[in-house]
């Protein structure tokens, strides 16, 4: 679909608000990824305060009460408040770009978007600052955890109904980056030519779409519960609050996981120099990938006796075929490749690397006997750490080496790049490791205290020690991005010899995205082509 | 677009077997109204639509102005009933202002 697009005059001058109130997708998707990288050091830094609480027995810097609002603040804040908006924040910047449109569809839902999601931000927190503190039940706020008996005062309200309203946000970028994908389009740009990272979009948005509104229907309930309407009341309460929260809470992983995946997609076949093998397998792969974790919720549930296991474990346990597929894909694509070892490709190494254990822990996990031993232990903390630190941050920390030449047209420094990789993954092993062991051994999650007869100092210690060097990774990407925006280093139009089509623009793109004609679309690595042709 | 009916299909396979091994409602009622969801998605994405000219607006100050309203109708409730209605008047300016932007939008086009 090819569309003009004409310049509306400006109503106002000043810079600020030319960001503020910019319906251009890449302002909305850069101010998305700004909020939640600094919503990211927040949560980063509630992390790093519970681990120095836990690195030996006795309660040395928290009370227990504070304790819990603080994993809830951090788990809380990760998911809805990080790295689902990060996700569709890239995918708002990127997408248009990608399938070589001028503009998002309709570019003010992802701007209300952005504004809900950062307003829903700032609701949860203030909640913290209230008399009777936040939510203290954990990012999932089950009943009757959460119930006004439980948690009373009005923390736990803003926490539910901020985060309503940033999980709406979501839902409006989502919608917005699915309607460029299927209606703006670039013409010769068939689905089946689409970029692989657009292909994760894809998927991405449909699971937005068909599983988020579950959470903002269940939040509602537990407000309107929390005044007094008593709608989990009943004995089977509980059961459904929690059905509701895993159909939402399950498919948010791949969410946060998805666009990951495209993204390291890219960079591996890029800085492989060859174009990604197996693409019709890859789709259809993410398409059946995307379908199963629609099923999977109620493994959440297992050990509630509510549920029934045999299903929820099958399709759980189905995942690993696609999964599989996926990793096959990715490591044929640098097999026979002329590997460069830049920073982007070192953090798509480690997605992969790490994000394997994140997902076999997730196998042993689906099978209800094992489970049943391991849940709510610190088992099921390092599983999921591994996927999302290990898997989604690994691959967004590619994405943000790889196209942050894109954004700002200069190039981030590699050998800093090179040093905060070697950390994040020394200090990810080192924190997330330890935890299977302590979680087989039956440490419990969310507790303030042990005591040294549990014999679980020494792993604790490992874990601290190691989420110190992973708070030094993040200082240096920190130290990295104020050093190159202080001291740019111009970067070329196309500096990694990019596939698609983000590269055929200028760094950073022009207001409406191309100036110049789009190349010939025949394949789904365009550039690539043009290349291959000798005519690039 | 075929694309999502292949994968509504998929979801419904997935609900339907859901369905047979366990008759519970709400989870089936869940999985299932997700499906009806992507089919909606897949029909809305079906309808034809002519390339046309966009006129994009570089600037919308009223958007932010409906966030906020909405905002402060859902979470400013906790706070009272005098900000629910004011958060209902910032909203009614911010719609008010869209409106406004989609009129001067539709004389440019």
């Amino acid at each position: 679909m090819s569309t003009r697009s004409v310049a509306f005059p400006r109503s106002g001058n000043v810079r600020v608000v030319s960001w503020l109130g910019a319906t251009d997708h890449k302002k909305v998707g850069t101010l998305t990824l700004a909020t939640t990288l600094a919503l990211f050091l927040l949560s980063g830094a509630f992390a790093i305060v519970m681990r120095l609480e836990l690195a030996l027995p006795g309660l040395q810097l928290l009370s227990h009460d504070g304790y819990n609002q603080l994993f809830t603040a951090h788990g809380a804040g990760m998911i809805y408040l990080v790295f689902t908006p990060l996700a569709l924040g890239l995918l708002v910047y990127l997408v248009p770009l990608q399938v070589g449109a001028a503009e998002i569809f309709a570019p003010r839902l992802p701007q209300l978007g952005f504004w809900l999601f950062a307003l829903g931000a700032l609701s949860t927190y203030v909640g913290y600052f209230t008399q009777e503190g936040g939510l203290r039940s954990g990012w999932t706020a089950f009943v009757p955890l959460s119930d006004l008996q439980s948690s009373p005062g009005t923390g736990t309200d803003l926490w539910a109904l901020g985060t309503i309203l940033a999980t709406s946000g979501v839902i409006l970028m989502a919608f917005s980056v699915l309607a460029t994908l299927l209606r703006l389009r670039a013409p010769g740009m068939t689905m089946m030519r689409l970029p692989v990272f657009c292909w994760t979009a894809l998927v991405t948005c449909l699971m937005v779409l068909s599983s988020f509104p579950a959470l903002i229907v269940a939040l509602t309930l537990l407000e309107i519960d929390r005044r007094g309407g008593g709608v989990f009341e009943s004995a089977g309460g509980a059961a459904a609050y929690q059905h509701l929260f895993w159909f939402y809470g399950h498919p948010v992983v791949y969410v946060v996981f998805f666009p990951f995946v495209g993204a390291v997609a890219e960079v591996v076949s890029v800085f492989s120099r060859r174009r990604f093998f197996g693409y019709s397998a890859l789709v259809l792969s993410l398409l059946l990938f995307a379908a199963l974790s629609m099923s999977v919720w109620a493994h959440h549930m297992f050990t509630t006796g509510q549920v029934v296991n045999e299903y929820f474990s099958l399709t759980s346990t189905a995942l690993v075929v696609p999964a599989g597929v996926e990793y096959f894909d990715l490591i044929a694509t640098m097999i026979g490749g002329a590997i460069v070892l830049r920073a982007p490709m070192l953090f798509a190494v480690g997605f992969v690397l790490l994000f394997l254990f994140g997902g076999l822990s997730g196998i042993i996990t689906a099978s209800p006997p094992i489970d049943y031993h391991v849940h709510d232990s610190f088992f099921v903390v390092a599983h999921f750490h591994y996927t999302l630190f290990g898997g989604s941050l690994f691959g967004f920390f590619a994405a943000f080496y790889y196209w942050w030449p894109k954004w700002t047209g200069t190039m981030l420094r590699d050998g800093l790049g090179k040093l905060q990789f070697a950390l994040l993954f020394v200090g990810t092993n080192l924190t997330f490791f330890p935890m299977f062991f302590l979680g087989y051994e039956g440490m419990p999650r969310r507790i303030a205290d042990y005591t040294s007869a549990d014999g679980w100092t020494g792993l604790n210690v490992l874990a601290t020690a190691g989420s110190l060097v992973l708070a030094l990774g993040i200082l240096v990407f920190v130290w990295n991005v104020a050093v190159s925006l202080r001291r740019p280093e111009q970067a070329p139009g196309d500096p990694w010899g990019g596939h698609t089509l983000e590269w055929a623009t200028s760094s950073p793109p022009p207001r409406f995205n191309f100036v110049e004609a789009l190349p010939p679309i025949r394949s789904f690595a365009p550039l690539l082509d043009l290349r291959q042709e000798g005519r690039r | 677009m075929k694309v999502i009916l292949a994968w509504a299909a998929l979801n419904a396979a997935l609900a339907l077997l859901l369905t047979l091994w366990w008759q519970k409602p709400l989870p089936n009622g869940l999985f299932w109204a997700a499906v009806v969801v992507i089919v909606a998605l897949a029909l809305v994405a079906w309808r034809p639509h002519e390339p046309r000219a966009r006129v994009v607006p570089e600037l919308s100050v009223s958007t932010i102005v409906l966030a906020f309203g909405i905002a402060g109708l859902i979470a400013g409730s906790t706070f009272g009933d005098w900000n629910f209605f004011l958060s209902g008047l910032v909203t009614l300016v911010g719609l008010a202002g869209l409106a406004r932007e989609l009129a001067v939008q539709r004389r440019r086009r």
